[in-house]
Order: C-alpha cells, then sequence, then structure tokens
C-alpha cells in the first residue's frame, strides 16, 4: 500500500478546485457533530519545547471521515519570520495505516487565519466565519459581498515575501495603515467590512 | 487604550469602524484595539484571533451590548468575562447539510441571538475537527485528480 505527499503547491492547486458550497456544507457537518456531542474524538493538543519553536500535536477525529493529526511548530521569537511549518498525517480508515502526508499551512489558513496574516486568507476568513456567521443570523441566503477595509498595525511578511507588498485584488490600494478592497461585482446589498490585524513588534508595512 | 501608535491612522480607522456592517478582527492583541464607542448598532464581529486568556481583541463593552454570542466550541477560549450561558455553539445554529445543496440556519434560534444585543459577536478558535474534515475532502480530491507524489510500497 503506498502513501500520498502533498506539497502546498499540490494542495494550493486542489483547493483551487473546491466549490465554496462545498467548504460550507463540510464545514456545517463539523460543527454540527461538534455540538451534538458524539461521532468525533478530539483530545486535547500536546506541546513539546524545541530550541527555536514550541511544536502542537493536535489529533482528531470524525467518524465516517476520518482520524488525523496535526503538526504545527509555532515559533518562539516574535521576529522569526519563517512562517508556521504545518504537516498533517490522515490515517486510512480500513487498514489503520498512514494515507497521506499533507502540507498544511494553506489549510489552516483556509480554516481558520487566526495564525495568517496575509490579506488573502483574513479576505477568506472574512466570507468563511463562519459564512458570516450565517449571514449575519439573518435567514436571508443571499451570499454576501463587502467593501472591506483592512486595518493593519503592520503584516507579517514570510521571508520568501521580503520585496514591495503586492495586494492580491487588483482595486485595492494600500496605505500605511488602512486597506481598501472593493469587490469587482458590485451590488446593492453591499457590506463594508473592517478587519483587524495587528502584530506587536514585527516589520511595518 | 486605543493608542495611535499601534494602529497609525486612528481617524481613518475609527471612521471605517463607524461606517461597517461587519468587522473582523485576527488579532493576538491583549489590548483592544476598537473601542465600544465607535461600533455602530447592528454590526457583526467575528473574531478569530484571540486563542488564549489574556488576549482581548475588541472592547469588553462590545461584547456585553452583544448579548449571547456565538462560538465555534463552547469548550474553546471564550472573550474575557462571558459565561457559558451567554454563548451559542454555531453548530446549533445550522441544519443538517445533508439535506440540501446550501447550508440552512435554524431561523427561530438565530433570531433569539440576534435580538439579544445591538451587535452580533461570532468568536472563533477554529477546531481539530475542521482540519481532519479539510485534509480528508483535500486528499479525496487529490487522488481522483492524480495530483501528489506517491510514495509506493511505503508500508512493505
Amino acid at each position: 500500500m503506498s502513501l500520498l505527499v502533498l506539497s502546498a503547491q499540490d494542495v494550493n492547486t486542489v483547493i483551487s478546485t473546491l466549490r465554496p458550497n462545498e467548504l460550507e456544507r463540510l464545514m456545517a457537518s463539523v460543527f454540527r457533530s461538534l455540538s451534538s456531542r458524539s461521532g468525533h474524538a478530539s483530545p486535547h493538543r500536546t506541546s513539546i519545547h524545541m530550541p527555536q519553536h514550541t511544536a502542537l500535536f493536535m489529533p482528531s477525529r470524525l467518524d465516517r471521515i476520518g482520524t488525523a493529526i496535526k503538526v504545527v511548530s509555532v515559533p518562539t521569537s516574535p521576529v522569526d519570520m519563517r512562517g508556521l511549518p504545518a504537516s498533517t498525517v490522515l490515517l486510512d480508515e480500513e487498514t489503520g495505516r498512514a494515507r497521506a502526508i499533507v502540507n498544511a499551512s494553506t489549510l489552516t489558513a483556509l480554516r481558520n487565519a487566526a495564525g495568517e496574516y496575509h490579506p488573502e486568507p483574513l479576505q477568506h476568513t472574512a466570507r468563511q466565519c463562519w459564512i458570516l456567521c450565517i449571514h449575519r443570523l439573518c435567514p436571508s441566503n443571499t451570499p454576501p459581498t463587502f467593501e472591506a477595509t483592512y486595518v493593519f498595525g503592520c503584516i507579517r511578511r514570510r521571508k520568501t515575501d521580503r520585496g514591495a507588498y503586492t495586494p492580491p485584488y487588483p482595486r485595492i490600494s494600500l496605505s500605511q495603515a488602512v486597506y481598501h478592497h472593493q469587490p469587482d461585482s458590485e451590488r446593492s446589498s453591499r457590506q463594508p467590512l473592517v478587519c483587524t490585524s495587528p502584530i506587536p513588534s514585527l516589520d511595518h508595512v | 487604550m486605543f493608542d495611535s501608535s499601534i494602529l497609525g491612522e486612528t481617524e481613518s480607522v475609527k471612521s471605517a469602524v463607524e461606517h461597517a456592517d461587519v468587522i473582523c478582527t485576527a488579532t493576538p492583541a491583549t489590548a483592544p484595539l476598537i473601542s465600544s464607542e465607535w461600533v455602530s448598532p447592528g454590526t457583526h464581529f467575528n473574531l478569530v484571533g484571540s486563542y488564549k486568556p489574556g488576549m482581548i481583541e475588541v472592547d469588553e463593552r462590545v461584547i456585553r451590548r452583544a448579548g449571547t454570542i456565538v462560538v465555534d466550541s463552547a469548550e474553546a477560549c471564550p472573550p474575557e468575562g462571558v459565561h457559558a450561558d451567554q454563548m451559542v455553539e454555531i453548530g446549533t445554529l445550522v441544519e443538517d447539510p445533508d439535506c440540501g445543496s446550501t447550508v440552512a440556519p435554524v431561523s427561530t434560534l438565530c433570531e433569539q441571538v440576534r435580538l439579544s444585543g445591538d451587535v452580533t459577536v461570532f468568536k472563533s478558535v477554529g477546531i481539530g475537527l475542521q482540519d481532519v474534515a479539510i485534509t480528508h475532502l483535500v486528499v479525496s480530491r487529490a487522488e481522483e485528480m492524480k495530483i501528489g507524489t506517491v510514495v509506493e510500497s511505503y508500508h512493505n
């Protein structure tokens, strides 16, 4: 039996094919499972201190989906710009063998931008969170669109990303601390959005 | 408390907050960056930054204004001063997605939460179960698309 290895690039390729509805339905079932207090296991994470990082080991299982452990190395130094290395091992339901090892950096951002300070995943999270708290606790099923203002104390850059910051959207302008995004498809139900992401003691834009 | 040296252009931030319908904070700050006074009634907050006690994303008055707040997991880290009876898990606010192609809200509960205050708040720390679900989806799709590196006979 083989093992599948998915690099960060592989993961990005796959993610680009996922439909928002697909992710939303998946997350809805995850949240329902959590709230039903059955059909899953999520023991508390374990951490180990390394010289430069704190390694977090996060095991969890969802019935009928699978069992996995994610390992994230959080830098201990606030000026460490090398990012948050993360990998997930997924087990085969039937054989118990490792089915895949997956670079989890992008997936973590897709799930929750808490540890990711680039505007693009933040934008994604803002859309996701969670489906804008179910469209702001309103039964309307109209997908929300935004005019967004991103507020940054500073932006954490990846080591590979030291050059001038280029906004990922054509109609975004970036000023020292305030960042505007106007969606291409303007609709009457425009919802201005503010995102904050200040990282104390990291390099300023 | 709302130090311009932290946020830079405080006035433009204040103005953006005043006109916002949705505010998403992804900050591990230990002091609030947005004052409750700047926040217009009806504003929705997504708080995804703080993940341990001592981290404060918004003015505690914002949390009080919300009445009941929505969380991903009641066992995870709630904003300071929020008790169990002031939280509702998002999993109780959605119908079983197997029944339809889009996610449907449980309308009555959603309305109760919305009417419990003049702003609404969703606090998310992210839960491990999301990792299993997304990883499983990505691996299954990668297998279908024949993407990735296969290590043959890894288990032999």
